[in-house]
Formats: structure tokens, C-alpha cells, sequence
């Protein structure tokens, strides 16, 4: 056997042995269909792009019935969108095809959805736009019990390395968008709504796009 | 034709020849040979010292000819010299190669050599190849140099010519074996090697051994190289010839680059014209033209095109040395076609057809130089460096500007192999950079420049750094640049809010 191999029988091992102590259960989400395969090994222009994994995303432990809390749940922008409705964001449809993403006016602009009470949130599960391996540019994802984002936000990802959204210097890294969209850790936090911003793409144009947000949480009592 | 109308004539050839070499030399950012023989030359102008290096570099000759171009440029500094000022003295001996084909006109006669004077001025390898801060032109004008002085039985001009050829590059014994046997093969009487030759030998090894051992500042006894090292110049080249991955090319490549050359969104590249006057003129040459001369030329040609497209290893540039007696063929093939012409009006035909190709030649020497002197699809171009190279300069600068060190801040570049050039000219102004072609025990640094390789390893070792963008050198080569937390928030304050792009 393989040495990675046994590191991940191991592994796998060891996370179910957790996961029975401690009454966790793989992250519920379903992926999409892959619209292309592989991904570029080139790095757009200016940017600050990680390496692809090249193999598929390890599934996180969450605790026993976290679910997706932004399915179906009111969504609302800083712009009305250019394209297409809002409601595609939470509708539950992530397949990369004609017609399953919002398309939002270009420069900063964000979408928020109101998981109608705070809840312990584990991860926020997004998908901007995976018919081709762009790169979204300034992605922030925050979460407040606030709807205007003034008080008490907590900032869950940045890769605006340059700050030019306003938002604080972000270290997170540029990422090439692919039907497993990008995990975002939550660590627990308690939250109503997530706001995320971006700044367009390295696609043909400078629109932003939105195919999908999940939003894994337990839900309040 | 009289003596002043070809003087004349030759005089506005160089002009022609100058236009397309001396506009915009800086247009094109260094390759990384040209950073190389840049930093070289910085150790002779700043120091007075050269040491010739059997392994790499080749000869000096170019970077003891830049000493006057670079001092009429003005600047005291080699971090304000720019591209132009080490290019411009290649540009003036690629343009002197059009009058310097006069020296051949006794043996081809005045006609033939003014119209090589016209494709040597506008042929597209020799504009390019003269604005690159290489040694070929160099070798290929003291090749003209050598052959002309050999015919015209002058000893020590040829014993000079071929010195220089050897202290410019070691692929010099290319050249003398090509024309070695041409000349045996071409040659009726039984050769013999006469007092002229051993003169011509005598001032060749002490031409080649003065400029190449023999700088203006002595070095320190203990660094004075062995001349005999210079014959171990050829291990390494022997090796390289058998073929790079980078350089190993098809027998085929430098016909297919020079002489057919089709991609898409770009202009079909060929130098063709020459090609085929070529061998016009080597099988049809004028009454004026002396045979025996022509026979040789033809054999010279042959044999250094078949030898150099039979080592794997290859370099565009390599081409010129087949290409410069080409192009002196391609005069005698013209000259050769018009004498044939009966009559005048057929002879003003001749002439306008090949004014209006070589008009041609001029305007893909401008498409080559000027337009698409960047892009991977001009034959002519070579692993070049892509612009991102300035945008990445000017980012370190800016940010140096902030730091309370500026150009003392320390920089470390971390590449996965030694093909980092041209960044140690780039990065010039900066006195604390070092380079590593492993990862180091301790990489913090204010500034680190990494391979997309050292990713996974360095980013946990980089805490306190944020991976600010990728910067190309090449298009297969990347560099990511990480800078220190404390440095960039201070640069992002000073350099303002970015403007949006639509």
C-alpha cells in the first residue's frame, strides 16, 4: 500500500472515531457536476492565486444536524442585479448551465442573506460562477446579526490583498472557481446574516456572478 | 560603376540599416542572456576587470565595445544605465556589416555586394538579432572581416579578424572548420601553409589571448586564469550541444523560423527571398563575380547551415552565421539575374521586383522589431521576457520606497533552478538580494520572490507576509512575491485607493 494511501485509511479512520465521540457528521453538501476538467496551471495577471489541490477536498466533521440555512432564503444586494433573480443564489441549483447564476453589476457589489435568526454556523459554501476556471477578485465574506453590516461583523474570508474594497488588508488567497465551490470556515459563530462582496472576474467581462450559496449551520432552537 | 555612386549608394544602405537598429532600443525588456552579459560588463566598466569564464558567457569583445557607447550615454551609475545603452553598440556594428560587405566587392563584384548591403539592412534576423545585447553580430561582422581579408591576402588583418572571432565565441571553430574545408575542396593547387598563415596564426593567438586574459586592471595573481582553459570552453559546449530540454530543437528549425514560418494572427515570417537568390547566385553568379570565390561562399554557407542544424542544441541567433554569407549569395544571384536580362526594359523589371520584395523584408523587419518584438509567435523571439518584468521592478521600488531601509531592505529570491536572469539586472539597485535555487533555513525577508514551487513550503514560514500577486519573467516562468505585513500596509496607505477597472 501506498504511504498516502495508509495516511488516508488513517485518517479517515481517525475522523470517524471523532465522529462517533462526538456526534459529528460529514458536512451535508451535495457537488455539483464538474464543467471542465483540471484547472489552469497558468495564474491570471496580478493576482495571488493558490495552487489547485489537484485531488478533492478533504469533507469536514460538523456537528449533528447542521444543515444548509440559506436554502430558500430571502437574498438581497447592493444593486439589483443585472441578469437574473436573486432568489438563484439560495434556490439550490448549482449546476454550472445556462441561467443557474445571478449576474450582478460590475466593481464591488455584495449579496446578503438573511437566515431569518442567529444561529452556530460551521461553514458558508460558495459558488460564483464554475462553467470555467475563473478567478473572482476581493471575495469577502462576513457575518453580523447587524442587516447594515455597522456593528459586531466578523469577517469570515479576504483575499483583497490590496485592500481595495475598504474592507481591511485580506491574507486569504485567490482561488480558480470549480464545481466544489470555495469552503469557507465559519468556527462556530453565531450570525443572522452573511454578506459577500466581489470585485468581477478574470472572465470575458467584468460582471459578478453568483451560482450558489449554502450555508451550514445549526439551525436555532 | 564609379567609385562615389557606390559609396554613395553604401552610405544610404547604413542609413537604411540604422533606421531599423536604432529606434526604440529599449522597447523589449532584457532576456535573460542579455542580463547575464550586462552584469559582466558592469564588473569591466565599474572594475577594470574581465575573467573569462570556459563554462558560460563566452567572449568579451562586446562588453570591451560597449565601454564607449555607455560612457557617450552619460550615465556613471550601472543603475542608470537602461537597455539602450548596452544595445546601442550591437545596433552600430549590426549596421556596419552593410558597408563592410564592400571589402568583398573585388571578389563579387560592386553590384553583387550592394544589393547584400540592401538585404543585410533590412533582413529581419540581422535588424533583430542586432538589437539584443548578444555576441552573435559581433562574430558574424568579424567573420566578414576574416574571410574578406583572407581573399584579399592581407595576414594580419585576417590573423586580427580571427582573433576577435575567437574571443567573441567559442562557436568561432565553426566557422574556421566550414570554411577551412570550402576552401580545401574549392582550392586547384595543393595547399600549403605559408609564411602569411603562420603570421595570420601568430596575430591570432595574441589577439585572442589579449582580449580574452588581458584586462586593463590586472587581476589578482591568485584569480589570473590558465589561457589553456579556454579550450575547456568546449566540455561544456559539447555537452549543451547534444541538447538542452530548453534549446533542443528539429535539424529542420532554423529553415522552418527563418525562411517559412506561418502562425495564426501574425504575419507569415520569410526570408525566403534570400534563400532563393542565394542559390540562384551560387549556381548563376555574373561574369563580375570571381568563381572560385563564389564556389567557396556557396560551401561556406552549406556547411554551416547543415552543421549548426545538426546540433540538437539551438538559438535563433546561431542562424545569423549562415545567414550573413547567405545574404552576400543573395547579391551575387541578383546580379546574376540582371546581367542575364537582355534588355534594359528586363533589367528595370528585375530590379523593381526585388526593390519591391525587399520592401517587403523591411516592413516584416518592423513587424519583428517594433510590433511583435514580445510575442511567442515572431520566430525571431526566443524565451523572451515578458513585459511583467517592469511592472514587477517598479512594485519592489515603490515598495522599498517605503521601507525605513529603501534600497538596502533585503530581498531574498527564491527560484526552483538558476533561470532566474533576468532579475539580477532588473533588481539591480538593490545591493542586499541574494538567490536561492533551494529553500533556505530561515527565508524572512521583507521582500521574498518565490518560485510557485516553494508555495506549499514557504507560506507557513511566512506568517507574517501576505502572497501579493504573481509576476511573470517568462511565459513558462513565474515568480510570487511575498511581502512583509509591516510593509505593505504602509505602501497600500501611501499608494492610495485603486481605481476600479470597467
Amino acid at each position: 500500500m501506498k504511504k498516502s494511501h495508509l495516511f488516508t485509511l488513517v485518517t479517515t479512520l481517525a475522523l470517524a472515531g471523532a465522529a462517533l465521540a462526538q456526534d459529528t457528521i460529514p458536512l451535508p453538501a451535495v457537488l455539483p457536476k464538474p464543467n471542465f476538467i483540471g484547472t489552469p496551471s497558468d495564474a491570471p495577471a496580478g493576482a495571488n492565486v493558490e495552487k489547485p489541490l489537484g485531488r478533492p477536498r478533504p469533507i469536514p466533521q460538523v456537528p449533528k444536524g447542521t444543515v444548509n440555512l440559506a436554502l430558500h432564503k430571502k437574498v438581497t444586494a447592493s444593486k439589483a442585479p443585472y441578469e437574473g433573480s436573486l432568489d438563484l443564489i439560495t434556490d439550490g441549483v448549482k449546476d454550472a448551465k445556462q441561467g443557474s447564476a445571478v449576474e450582478m453589476y460590475p466593481k464591488l457589489q455584495w449579496v446578503q442573506i438573511d437566515l431569518e435568526a442567529a444561529s452556530e454556523l460551521s461553514y458558508v459554501l460558495v459558488w460564483h460562477f464554475h462553467e470555467q476556471p475563473v478567478v473572482f477578485r476581493d471575495v469577502i465574506v462576513q457575518v453580523s446579526n447587524d442587516p447594515k453590516f455597522v456593528e459586531g461583523v466578523t469577517t469570515l474570508y479576504n483575499n483583497d490583498a490590496d485592500n481595495s474594497a475598504g474592507l481591511g488588508i485580506g491574507k486569504d488567497r485567490e482561488y480558480f472557481e470549480t464545481s466544489e465551490g470555495r469552503l469557507i470556515a465559519a468556527n462556530k459563530v453565531k450570525a443572522r446574516y452573511v454578506r459577500l462582496y466581489s470585485r468581477g472576474s478574470t472572465y470575458t467581462d467584468p460582471l459578478n456572478r453568483y451560482t450558489e450559496v449554502e450555508v451550514y449551520g445549526l439551525p436555532s432552537k | 560603376m564609379r567609385r562615389f555612386a557606390s559609396a554613395g549608394l553604401a552610405l544610404f544602405l547604413l542609413g537604411l540599416a540604422l533606421l531599423l537598429r536604432l529606434p526604440q532600443l529599449g522597447n523589449r525588456p532584457f532576456h535573460a542572456d542579455e542580463a547575464v552579459h550586462a552584469v559582466k560588463f558592469r564588473e569591466l566598466w565599474e572594475h577594470g576587470r574581465y575573467r573569462y569564464d570556459p563554462n558560460e558567457f563566452h567572449g568579451p569583445t562586446i562588453y570591451y565595445a560597449a565601454l564607449p557607447t555607455v560612457a557617450a550615454s552619460g550615465h556613471k551609475t550601472f543603475v542608470a544605465l537602461q537597455e539602450a545603452d548596452l544595445r546601442l553598440v550591437i545596433a552600430l556594428v549590426g549596421a556596419a556589416l552593410v558597408p563592410l560587405f564592400l571589402l568583398l566587392r573585388k571578389p563579387l563584384g560592386t553590384s553583387a555586394v550592394l544589393w547584400a548591403g540592401l538585404f543585410a539592412a533590412l533582413s529581419p534576423a540581422l535588424v533583430f538579432y542586432s538589437r539584443y545585447f548578444i555576441q552573435e553580430v559581433f562574430l558574424v561582422v568579424f567573420t566578414l572581416v576574416f574571410l574578406a581579408s583572407v581573399t584579399l591576402k592581407k595576414p594580419i588583418a585576417a590573423g586580427i579578424a580571427a582573433g576577435l572571432m575567437v574571443a567573441t565565441k567559442e562557436t568561432a571553430v565553426l566557422t574556421f572548420f566550414a570554411a577551412g574545408v570550402a576552401w580545401l575542396l574549392v582550392s586547384r593547387k595543393r595547399p600549403t601553409l605559408g609564411r602569411s598563415f603562420w603570421l595570420a596564426l601568430g596575430v591570432a593567438i595574441t589577439v585572442a589571448c589579449v582580449a580574452l586574459y588581458g584586462c586593463y586592471r590586472p587581476l589578482p595573481t591568485e584569480a589570473r586564469p590558465n589561457p589553456l582553459q579556454y579550450f575547456q570552453a568546449y566540455t561544456p559546449w559539447l555537452h549543451r550541444a547534444a541538447g538542452e530540454e530548453l534549446h533542443k530543437n528539429p535539424w529542420f528549425d532554423y529553415l522552418e523560423r527563418f525562411f517559412w514560418h506561418r502562425r495564426e494572427g501574425v504575419p507569415l515570417w520569410s526570408e525566403s527571398l534570400i534563400l532563393l537568390l542565394g542559390i540562384f547566385g551560387a549556381l548563376k553568379p555574373p561574369t563580375t563575380a570571381e568563381r572560385p570565390f563564389v564556389r567557396f561562399l556557396a560551401l561556406f554557407t552549406l556547411f554551416l547551415t547543415v552543421g549548426y542544424s545538426l546540433i540538437p542544441y539551438k538559438t535563433p541567433w546561431c542562424a545569423l552565421n549562415f545567414l550573413m554569407p547567405l545574404t552576400l549569395l543573395a547579391g551575387v544571384g541578383v546580379a546574376g539575374l540582371i546581367e542575364r536580362a537582355a534588355k534594359l526594359p528586363a533589367k528595370a523589371l528585375i530590379t523593381g521586383l526585388i526593390l519591391l520584395a525587399s520592401a517587403h523584408l523591411g516592413w516584416l523587419s518592423y513587424q519583428t522589431s517594433f510590433v511583435h518584438f514580445a510575442s511567442n509567435k515572431n520566430p525571431y523571439v526566443f524565451s523572451p521576457t515578458v513585459p511583467d518584468v517592469v511592472k514587477l521592478k517598479t512594485r519592489i521600488e515603490d515598495l522599498a520606497k517605503v521601507h525605513p531601509d529603501h534600497e538596502k531592505l533585503v530581498i531574498k529570491v527564491l527560484s526552483k533552478d538558476g533561470y532566474y536572469w533576468p532579475l539580477p539586472w532588473y533588481l539591480r539597485r538593490f545591493e542586499n538580494i541574494g538567490y536561492w535555487t533551494q529553500l533556505p533555513a530561515d527565508p524572512d525577508a521583507p521582500l521574498v520572490l518565490a518560485s510557485p514551487e516553494f508555495d506549499e513550503a514557504l507560506t507557513p514560514k511566512l506568517k507574517d507576509h501576505i502572497m501579493t500577486g504573481f509576476f511573470a519573467l517568462r511565459p513558462d516562468a513565474s515568480y510570487e512575491l511575498f511581502v512583509k505585513m509591516n510593509l505593505w500596509e504602509p505602501y497600500l496607505k501611501q499608494r492610495g485607493p485603486v481605481e476600479d477597472e470597467e
